[in-house]
C-alpha cells in the first residue's frame, strides 16, 4: 500500500504528518523540527527552504519569499491597491500575478511547490520510503482557483493530491469528532497573522462547512504589536524608534506573551542604551489582557457573524475546537469558552492540530482503520503525584463521563509557599510508570507548618473527555487550574497495553507503593520527633530516650540508603510508633497542664 | 475464588439501587493507592464489564472487578454494618494484613 501523508500548507509554517499505528504524528527533520517556516530564498545558484531561508531574510530581503499563500488565486490588479505588506516585488496584470526574486520571476504556486517538496523530503527521510501522495489542507474559504493553485503546487513538487481538505475539518478530525456522527462544530483558528472561524455541520460522519468568517490581518502578531505599543508608551519620549529598536521590542513582546500564558506576571527588562530604551517594570496578566482585549473582541465579532451566517443558534453548537498558536493565551480560551458557553477542545498542540487531522484523513483514504477511543468512559485512571513519587488516583479507569471528584491533600514540609500539582495518567503506582499530562503550581501561599494547608484538588471530565484540574488551598483561597485532553495520542491498543502492564506489575507495584507509604510515615515521625526533642528530654526517662534515639538513627540510615526491604521498614515504623506513643501522651498532658495551671475551674 | 457480598450488604445495595433507579447495573469493586494504610477500597456502579474485568454473582447482585484489584481482593466479602455508629460498607479482605480504623483502606 502506498503511503499517504497529511500536509498543512500554512501561510507562516507548514507541517507534514502521518498515522502510525492509528495515531497521527508530525514528522520531523533530522534536527527534530516539525514546523517548517513557509519561506523560500532564491539565491543565485540555489533554493533554500524553511529555517535556512528564514536566516537569509536580512541578507536577501528581495530574494526571500514568504506568505505566498495570501497571493493564491489573486491577480496583480486584485492586490496592487491593498497594503498586503510584503517586501518583495510583485508584478503582473488583471489576469495574473508574479513575484520577482532576484532575476527570477515566479508564480505563487511555484514558491509553495518548493515548500511542499521540502516537506516531501522530510517525510521520506523520516519514513525511509518514497512518498508520492498527500492530503493537503486549505482554508475553508478558499475558492476553486485557490484550491487549483494548491494542486498545481503539489504537482510541481511531484505529489499527487488525494484530497484537498478544509483546515477546520482537519482540526475536527484530529479530535475524533467525526466518530460522534452528528454535531455542529465551531473551529476558532487564530494564527500568527490571520484569524478564521468556521461553523461545521457533521452529519452521518461527513463534515460540511456552513459558514466562515475572519480577518486576514489579525493574529498573534497583533498581540505582540499591542505589547510593543505599550512598551513605547512606557519607554518615554526619548526612545529612538527605528527598525532596530522595533525588532528588539517585538522579540521581547513575543517572549512576554508566551511567559504570561502560565505566569500571573512577568518582569519586563529592556536595556538598549543606544536607542534610549531602558525599561524595567512588571506586567501582570490582567494588564496584558486589557491590552489585547480589543483584538479578542474583534475575533468574537467574527464568531457572531459566522454563527449568524450559519443560521444556527449558540445553543446548537455541540463542540468548539481551538487552532493556532495564539490560542494558547489563557484570555482567548476564556473568551471563547464564555462566548460559546462550552469548554473548547485544547488537548492537541494547536500548531499541529490541522496537520494531524490531515493525517487522519489520509489514513481513512488509504483504507486504514483508525483506532478511536470511546469517550463515554475514562480510558485510563487520572491522578496526581503525592509524596515519595507515588501516584494517587482521583478518577479511576472505566468511570462513566461526565464525572467530577475532589480530594484533599496537604504539605509535608514547613513554610511551603507553593504547591506543585503534577497530573498523571495510567494504572501503575509510581510516577515514573505513568504518563505525565501537566504540571502547575498553586502559588503565593502564606507560610504554614507542614500538614496545615488544605489543598482541595478537583478533577472534572466533561462530556467531550476534556479534563479540568483545579486546586484550591482553602485557608488562603489561592488557586490554579489547567485543562487537558487526556485521550490524545492514545489508541485502544496503547490503552490495553498499559492496563496489561499494570496487571503484570501489580504485585511489585503494590510492594513499592507500600514501601513509599512506609518511608513517608517514617519521615513524618522523624520530623515530628525532632520538633519536640528538647521538650522530650524532661518528659521521658533516660533509657527511653536512648532507645528512641537509636531507633531514630537506624530509621534515618535506612531512609538514606533507600531501603527496599518492606518488612524492615515496617518493623522500624512500628518500633518508632511504640516508642513515640508515650512521648506524645506526655506532651499532650503537659500542654494541657500549661494551659490549665494557675487558673480556677471557673476560668476554664 | 471470588469476591462476594454478604446478605446484609446485598440488602443495602439493592435498597440504594432501587432508590437510584439503577437496578440493572453492576457493582464495581476496585482498589486505589492512597489512604491511611496504603490502599483504599472503592465502590461504584457500572453499566457493563470492560476488558480486563472479572464478573461474579453474589446474593442476586452482579459484581465487576478489574483483574488488578482482584489480585489483592480475592476472597473479599462486602458487608454492611447497620449499627448507629460506624454505619456503612465494610470490606472483609482475607488478604489484608493491616487495616485502618475506618475499614475502607488496608495494607498487606
Amino acid at each position: 500500500m502506498s503511503v499517504i501523508v497529511g500536509i498543512d500548507l500554512g501561510t507562516t509554517n507548514s507541517l507534514v504528518s502521518i498515522c502510525q499505528d492509528g495515531v497521527p504524528v508530525v514528522l520531523t527533520d533530522k534536527e527534530g523540527n516539525g514546523m517548517l517556516p513557509s519561506v523560500v530564498t532564491y539565491t543565485k545558484d540555489s533554493v533554500l527552504v524553511g529555517n535556512e531561508a528564514k536566516k537569509q531574510f536580512l541578507e536577501y530581503p528581495d530574494r526571500t519569499i514568504y506568505s505566498v499563500k495570501r497571493l493564491f488565486g489573486k491577480s496583480y490588479s486584485d492586490i496592487k491597491n491593498s497594503s498586503i505588506g510584503l517586501p518583495f516585488q510583485i508584478g503582473g496584470d488583471n489576469s495574473k500575478l508574479s513575484i520577482r526574486a532576484g532575476d527570477k520571476e515566479l508564480q505563487p504556486f511555484e514558491v509553495s511547490a518548493q515548500v511542499l517538496a521540502k516537506l516531501k523530503s522530510i517525510a521520506e527521510k523520516a519514513l525511509g520510503k518514497p512518498v508520492e501522495k498527500a492530503v493537503i489542507t486549505v482554508p475553508a474559504w478558499f475558492d476553486d482557483t485557490q484550491r487549483n493553485e494548491t494542486r498545481y503546487a503539489a504537482r510541481l513538487a511531484n505529489l499527487e493530491v488525494v484530497r484537498i481538505l478544509n483546515e477546520p475539518t482537519a482540526a475536527a478530525l484530529a479530535y475524533g469528532l467525526d466518530t460522534k456522527q452528528t454535531g455542529k462544530i465551531a473551529v476558532y483558528d487564530l494564527g500568527g497573522g490571520t484569524f478564521d472561524v468556521s461553523i461545521l455541520d457533521l452529519c452521518d460522519g461527513v463534515f460540511q462547512v456552513l459558514s466562515t468568517n475572519g480577518d486576514t490581518a489579525l493574529g498573534g502578531d497583533d498581540m505582540d504589536q499591542a505589547l510593543v505599543d505599550w512598551m513605547i508608551k512606557k519607554a518615554g519620549p526619548d526612545l529612538i524608534l527605528d527598525a532596530e529598536s522595533r525588532i528588539a521590542m517585538k522579540f521581547a513582546a513575543e517572549q512576554i506573551k508566551i511567559r504570561l500564558s502560565d505566569k500571573d506576571e512577568v518582569e519586563v527588562k529592556l536595556d538598549f542604551a543606544a536607542k534610549n530604551l531602558n525599561l524595567q517594570t512588571v506586567l501582570g496578566r490582567e494588564e496584558f489582557e486589557t491590552l489585547i482585549n480589543p483584538l479578542i473582541q474583534r475575533t468574537l465579532t467574527s464568531c457572531q457573524r459566522a454563527l449568524r451566517d450559519s443560521g444556527l443558534e449558540l445553543s446548537d453548537i455541540t463542540s468548539v475546537v481551538l487552532v493556532g498558536g495564539a490560542t494558547r493565551v489563557p484570555a482567548i480560551r476564556k473568551a471563547v469558552k464564555e462566548f460559546f458557553g462550552k469548554s473548547p477542545f485544547t488537548g492537541i498542540n494547536p500548531d499541529e492540530v490541522v496537520a494531524l487531522g490531515a493525517a487522519v484523513q489520509a489514513l481513512v483514504l488509504a483504507g486504514g482503520r483508525r483506532d478511536v477511543l470511546l469517550l463515554d468512559v475514562i480510558p485510563l485512571s487520572l491522578g496526581i503525584e503525592t509524596l515519595g513519587g507515588a501516584v494517587t488516583k482521583i478518577l479511576l479507569r472505566n468511570t462513566t463521563i461526565p464525572v467530577s471528584a475532589t480530594e484533599e491533600f496537604t504539605t509535608s514540609v514547613d513554610n511551603q509557599t507553593a504547591i506543585t500539582v503534577h497530573v498523571l495518567q495510567g494504572e501503575r503506582e509510581l510516577v515514573e510508570d505513568c504518563r505525565s499530562l501537566s504540571r502547575f503550581k498553586v502559588k503565593d501561599l502564606p507560610p504554614m507548618p507542614a500538614g496545615l494547608p488544605r489543598l482541595q484538588v478537583s478533577f472534572t471530565v466533561d462530556e467531550n473527555g476534556v479534563l479540568s484540574v483545579k486546586a484550591v488551598e482553602t485557608r488562603s483561597s489561592q488557586s490554579a487550574s489547567v485543562e487537558i485532553f487526556p485521550s490524545i495520542g492514545l489508541s485502544m491498543e496503547a490503552v490495553d497495553k498499559i492496563v496489561e502492564e499494570s496487571i503484570d506489575h501489580a504485585m511489585d507495584d503494590f510492594e513499592l507503593r507500600m514501601l513509599v507509604e512506609l518511608r513517608n510515615k517514617a519521615e513524618r515521625i522523624i520530623v515530628a520527633t525532632d520538633r519536640v526533642w528538647q521538650k522530650a528530654q524532661s518528659l521521658m526517662g533516660k533509657e527511653e530516650m536512648t532507645d528512641l534515639e537509636k531507633t531514630l538513627n537506624e530509621t534515618k540510615a535506612a531512609l538514606k540508603r533507600g531501603e527496599k526491604d518492606k518488612e524492615l521498614m515496617q518493623n522500624l515504623v512500628d518500633r518508632l510508633g511504640d516508642l513515640t506513643r508515650p512521648l506524645a501522651d506526655k506532651i499532650f498532658t503537659s500542654a494541657t497542664e500549661d494551659v490549665l495551671v494557675g487558673k480556677s475551674v471557673a476560668e476554664i | 475464588m471470588a469476591v462476594s457480598i454478604s446478605e446484609r450488604g446485598a440488602l443495602e445495595l439493592r435498597r440504594i439501587m432501587k432508590e437510584q433507579n439503577s437496578e440493572d447495573l453492576f457493582l464495581r469493586m476496585s482498589l486505589k493507592g492512597g489512604g491511611c494504610s496504603g490502599f483504599n477500597y472503592f465502590l461504584d456502579f457500572a453499566k457493563e464489564p470492560g476488558n480486563f474485568d472479572l464478573t461474579f454473582e453474589s446474593n442476586g447482585l452482579r459484581i465487576v472487578i478489574d483483574k488488578k484489584s482482584h489480585l489483592f481482593m480475592n476472597g473479599t466479602v462486602l458487608d454492611f454494618n447497620d449499627g448507629l455508629i460506624d454505619r456503612g460498607f465494610r470490606f472483609n479482605n482475607p488478604m489484608a494484613k493491616t487495616s485502618c480504623g475506618c475499614g475502607t483502606s488496608f495494607g498487606m
